[in-house]
């Protein structure tokens, strides 16, 4: 099968590869619909310590399975597919919490722990064998394409759960990326009465019909000290500053970008808390199982995730995807490549 | 001024008497629309002996909008200036004791204390049939300018049924029943989609029923066998996330604990008349969650917004409009379900 393989640190190349074979307990999918998240840069730079090269990368996807693994329980052959990445060992006390995205086995596949397209083969590829706890029966009224935003839109509707979303709230996102666009359009739907979007540039632009109002990062500090929620999914230091600074008194700030180490947090005025009264929630990946709600919700009509893939890519191509999505070219928010 | 004046169960009449004023926490509203509740009727009926009313004469109504025209001073500092558009609701806390410095100012402990600082609008305290009343700023709140009094008369019931949804809790992609499909029953509906429920299903009978599917509801109606077979079914056999009774009859009761799914969510938001058998052994094996409900706390600033963009588009309920004086033919076409009555307007 043709697939993207990250061979070492910093080079990849589209290469013939063995198909995979389901072993117990996994699915194998037919890939239909894969996108590339910034995080596989990071992979890619070889800064991610739980993969090996060469690795198959690839973990917004969504397909077909085709037939499940010895002695496996799972969605039928021909069940169209959304993935999410993260699979509990199921044993820990995260995991028998429902946070299998924090298990302590993270990494130890002999465990059943996996990170799809992280610590095992993802989905950049014509086929992938996947743990069958990762899937997600798409609703009939939902594309495949779509599909592919399974685990997306289960990050940025766990970050709007974390901040506790209430009716008739206003809402601002810090980020106009792919999750961030998601989790406004999520917090709409959630019931906010209003969503300012704050970015700079092209995406910002792009942002407008996603959110009630716009607001280019040099001019936000005029919301400072207004929402209800704020939800940062910009990773910056200067973004996670301006999301403190934004919340009411008594409000809750989720931080939800910086997920990679190294970006390091000072310059806030620690009584903008204390005195605030702020819940400050870091937010990580979707647990729960939040992202089969969030398909149900995208079945429901209203959030646009097509409008967030602003590019398609044969998978031959990849290498033209990468530089398009990396370099943000023309606005690019998410690139999608067909195997 | 001209008010609906109670005066013995089952007998009203419109009458004159004299304009109330306003103390300094108050404002005097022109009262534009008031929206027929069902607990008006119980109440116009005497269902509740001594309680609501305490006595005759009594003017009922708590679903109110209108403008303010005069302020005490207490709350035109707290910008009820004149001319500020209002929509009214029925409960108004002490202030003062647990509850209501929990924020559950519903279940205010001094509850009747009127020497206190307690009301409770159109139930005990004077209602707002009437040309104008008069309300503490606790209970009165400003609408956009835009915002027509008719749909502002339901802002009081949405608000309800906003409480009635939050108190279990809506997830986003939840998949909700709301069992009664009156005017709280599809107002709980739109306001569960409001909060991202996925699918809703209003499950109620008759012509008030046929509104619901004409709203864009999914329904399933009672007389179309066992409703909590019907509902399983509709939620692929797994029962619904949420179920919100709004009906509180005895079978209704124990119809919406029937239809969740085992560590489900159950509220109760209608007044039931009797005591109801139901089964607790589900209750407690399947580790159901239930709500009682009363009324409102805190949610009409959180519903005004939702209803003004038209995410909970109360404004779709109102059937019909009538002028005070013509209360008796509003009130026979809203108890008599007339050409499918589902809120009626009165407009003083």
């Amino acid at each position: 099968m043709r697939a993207v393989v990250f061979e070492a640190p910093g080079r990849f190349v589209v290469a013939d590869v063995p198909a995979p074979e389901p072993s117990a307990g996994h699915a194998l999918v037919r890939v239909e619909a894969s996108m590339v998240c910034a995080t596989d840069r990071k992979i890619l730079a070889g800064q991610f310590a739980g993969t090996r090269f060469p690795h198959i990368p690839g973990h917004e996807f969504a397909g077909t399975v085709l037939r499940l693994g010895p002695g496996t329980q799972g969605p039928p052959t021909g069940t169209r597919v959304g993935v999410e990445v993260h699979v509990g060992c199921g044993v820990c006390d995260r995991c028998r919490e429902g946070l299998y995205t924090l298990c302590m086995n993270y990494g130890r596949t002999e465990t059943g722990h996996a990170h799809v397209g992280f610590t095992i083969a993802g989905g950049l590829a014509e086929l992938a064998s996947v743990p069958v706890a990762a899937l997600h029966p798409l609703p009939a009224s939902v594309s495949t394409a779509d599909g592919a935003w399974t685990d997306n839109l289960g990050v940025a509707l766990w970050a709007l759960e974390r901040g506790r979303l209430r009716p008739g709230e206003s809402v601002v996102v810090i980020g106009p990326g792919a999750i961030g666009l998601c989790a406004a359009q999520l917090a709409r739907a959630g019931g906010a009465a209003s969503v300012t979007i704050v970015g700079r540039g092209e995406r910002l632009a792009r942002a407008a019909r996603f959110g009630d109002a716009v607001v280019d990062e040099a001019d936000a500090g005029r919301l400072a000290g207004s929402a209800d929620l704020v939800v940062e999914f910009a990773g910056t230091a200067d973004a996670a500053r301006l999301a403190i600074s934004t919340a009411r008194r008594g409000g809750r700030v989720v931080l939800g970008g910086a997920t990679g180490q190294g970006v390091e947090l000072s310059g806030v005025d620690l009584s903008t808390i204390v005195r605030g009264h702020l819940d400050i929630l870091g937010s990580v990946a979707n647990p729960m199982g939040v992202s089969g709600r969030a398909l149900e919700l995208l079945a429901r009509g209203g959030i646009d995730v097509a409008g967030l893939t602003t590019h398609h890519f044969p998978l031959d191509r990849f290498a033209e995807a990468w530089a398009t999505f990396i370099e943000r070219r023309d606005g690019a928010i998410r690139v999608m490549l067909t195997p | 001024m001209e008010a609906l004046v109670l005066t013995a169960p089952h007998a009203f009449e419109i009458r004159d008497v004299p304009r109330p004023e306003p103390a300094p926490n108050e404002v005097l509203c022109r009262v534009r629309a008031i929206a027929i509740c069902g607990t008006d009727v119980e109440i116009i009926e005497g269902s509740f002996p001594g309680r609501w009313p305490r006595a005759y004469p009594y003017i009922p109504g708590h679903e109110w909008s209108g403008d303010v025209i005069a302020a005490g001073s207490i709350a035109e500092e707290n910008g009820f200036t004149v001319g500020t558009r209002v929509a009214g609701t029925s409960h108004s806390g002490c202030g003062l004791c647990r509850m209501c410095r929990t924020g559950r100012y519903n279940l205010c402990f001094n509850y009747g204390r009127e020497d206190l600082g307690h009301r409770q609008y159109g139930h005990y305290s004077q209602g707002a049939y009437a040309e104008y009343v008069v309300h503490t700023i606790k209970a009165v709140f400003r609408i956009p300018d835009d915002m027509p009094y008719d749909t502002a008369a339901l802002c009081d019931t949405a608000s309800i049924a906003l409480h009635s949804v939050k108190r279990p809790g809506i997830q986003p992609g939840d998949v909700v029943a709301s069992v009664g499909s009156g005017g709280m029953g599809l107002l709980v509906a739109m306001c569960a989609k409001a909060l991202g429920a996925a699918r809703v299903v209003v499950v109620g009978g008759g012509r008030r029923l046929e509104r619901a599917r004409e709203l864009g509801f999914e329904t399933i109606d009672y007389h179309d066998g066992d409703p909590v077979a019907r509902v399983r079914e509709w939620s692929g056999g797994l029962g619904a996330d949420v179920a919100v009774d709004s009906a509180g009859s005895r079978d209704s009761v124990g119809q919406a604990i029937g239809m969740v799914r085992k560590g489900g969510r159950v509220a109760f938001t209608g007044i039931p008349k009797e005591p109801a058998s139901v089964n607790f052994q589900k209750v407690v094996l399947e580790e159901l969650d239930l709500y009682g409900v009363r009324a409102n706390r805190n949610t009409m600033e959180e519903v005004i917004p939702l209803i003004a963009d038209g995410r909970i588009p109360a404004g779709r309920l109102i059937t019909h409009h009538f002028p005070l004086r013509e209360f008796p033919e509003a009130f026979r076409t809203f108890t008599g379900r007339v050409d499918g009555a589902l809120k009626v307007i009165v407009e003083p």
